[in-house]
């Protein structure tokens, strides 16, 4: 009975990858891909990592298909203009060809090292995990035995935002965002915002001692922020690019901050004092939520019309 | 109990795979929506039974979630990609 | 204790059997309004079946809330797609199919 559930799910799962590359229709292909999404946070839980699941439907089902839909939104607006012949005259695109191919060469050599000796890195990871101030196993690898890695992958979250806004300032063809004048929806919101913001942080507590944590959080938090612009509620706060850039780096600097603290005391950076570290960890986590939810919120924000958006440099 | 789970996840499966069919074959894109909505709630549904099944308490915890977010896609649908059609067809 | 048991198989079975009956009608119902109908009732209650089922499982009081909690979610969720569906296909004016007709075949409509 377990191999025909495996089956199943495995056939599902390459049967719809296969559907939403191949499709000729890219709402339907779109489609297929929210779903599988879905599946594969199914598929997750059932390899007991539950870790990645949360993320999955946080991420895959979520934040995902409401990007692909606005894009397709997007595509439709400029469907009419012709599309832009590629320009083998400008040096950025020898650039780009150049360093994309660097990149794979790269990665060729990375895979074609001989690998390391094997650590028993779960046994290591079980040894310290009293010392870490957390009770699961992988927030203490991300926030306190590896929190190097998480550092740079904010700061790769916030680089990305950077790049939308730099290309929405190129977009000839915003798609206008419209009030959705349905009352049962406006009362459902109502039940739903807290109860999303609710859940956004049980997964932020629940990070110490179970699955759970700051991107999870984050990405929850992300979609009651699309959800929020979504039904045409705007808020003050997203229409100042100031106020934007600043909630970008916020959890960013509060985990360079509470890292460069032992610095003064002459430990190296990212060291937390053992007594306070469960007390950081929240407090580092609690910051990346806000900001990674933010950032999410911001991808989707800078796709937007830019008359809803202050900009000093245009009438 | 454990082969009983068993027996209802194959059938949950069985349906979403039906759901699966009526997205592919359409033919209006609400269809696709609703069949959308439907695997989602099945979805949430075996991932409570997978919680019993392999005892892992945070499969609820995902199931909350896809719950909470189910109808983002819906609502994304209806706001963006059919409000342009609208336009279109008004102008 | 065997009693539990066979409840709870015939509460998940039927369950289960709710969501295919679902699937079904979303594939054999001729227009998009009948679709609706079809799958907003069949999993609000298979899933409410299924979550029933666990519950008598279940110990803890918040374990049963939490599951609760989702059916509850569910069930709005899906009533609130179903609506808003509903709203907007009335608004962009796709037919109705009227008994014994089936719906003209289209594809890919304004996709």
């Amino acid at each position: 009975m377990n191999e025909l559930i495996d089956l199943t799910l495995i056939c599902i799962l390459l049967g719809l990858a296969t559907l939403s590359l191949f499709t000729q229709s890219l709402f339907r292909s779109v489609m297929f891909f929210i779903l599988l999404g879905l599946i594969l946070s199914l598929v997750w839980i059932r390899l007991d990592a539950p870790d990645i699941a949360l993320a999955e439907a946080a991420i895959g089902a979520g934040i995902t298909g409401i990007l692909l839909l606005d894009a397709l939104a997007h595509l439709r607006a400029t469907s009419n203009t012709p599309p832009q012949l590629l320009q083998l005259k400008q040096p950025r695109f020898w650039l780009a060809l150049l360093s994309g191919t660097g990149v794979i060469l790269a990665l060729g050599l990375a895979v074609s090292e001989p690998l390391s000796p094997v650590v028993a890195l779960d046994l290591k990871v079980s040894e310290n995990l009293a010392e870490s101030g957390v009770t699961h196993p992988i927030t203490a690898i991300l926030l306190n035995f590896r929190s190097y890695d998480t550092l740079l992958e904010v700061a790769v979250l916030v680089l990305a935002a950077l790049v939308a806004l730099t290309l929405r300032q190129s977009d000839e063809h915003p798609v206008a965002n419209e009030f959705l004048p349905n009352q049962l929806l406006h009362a459902c919101l109502k039940l739903f915002f807290p109860m999303i913001f609710l859940v956004s942080m049980y997964l932020l507590w629940a990070g110490s001692t179970q699955p759970g944590g700051a991107f999870q959080a984050g990405a929850v938090l992300a979609s009651a922020f699309v959800l929020f612009y979504l039904v045409g509620l705007k808020t003050q706060l997203a229409q100042n690019e100031h106020y934007l850039k600043r909630g970008w780096i916020f959890g960013l600097a509060i985990f360079v901050l509470v890292g460069a603290v032992p610095l003064l005391q002459g430990q190296p950076f990212l060291t937390y004092p053992d007594a306070h570290a469960g007390v950081l960890i929240l407090l580092i986590e609690l910051g990346l939520t806000l900001s990674i939810g933010w950032i999410l919120f911001s991808l989707f924000l800078l796709s937007q019309s830019a008359s809803t958006f202050q900009k000093k440099d245009t009438p | 109990m454990n082969s009983l789970y068993s027996i209802t996840l194959v059938i949950l499966l069985l349906s979403l795979l039906m759901g699966v069919f009526r997205i592919w074959r359409g033919p209006r894109m609400a269809d696709r929506i609703m069949a959308a909505q439907l695997t989602g709630s099945t979805g949430v549904a075996v991932l409570l039974i997978f919680a019993e099944l392999q005892n892992q308490p945070a499969a609820r915890d995902t199931a909350l979630v896809l719950a909470l977010l189910a109808m983002l896609v819906a609502i994304a649908f209806v706001g963006r990609v059919w409000g342009f059609t609208r336009e279109k067809k008004d102008s | 204790m065997n009693l539990l048991v066979i409840l709870q198989s015939f509460l998940l079975i039927s369950g289960a059997l709710m969501f295919c009956i679902g699937s079904l009608g979303l594939i054999r119902f001729p227009d998009t309004y009948t679709r609706i109908h079809a799958l907003t009732k069949a999993d609000n209650l298979g899933l409410g079946l299924i979550v029933l089922a666990l519950i008598l499982n279940i110990e803890s009081v918040a374990l049963a809330l939490k599951l609760l909690l989702i059916w509850g979610l569910v069930m709005i969720a899906s009533a609130l797609s179903g609506h808003l569906v509903a709203w907007e296909a009335d608004e962009q004016c796709i037919p109705l199919c009227q008994p014994g007709e089936t719906e003209p075949h289209l594809e890919s409509e304004n996709e």
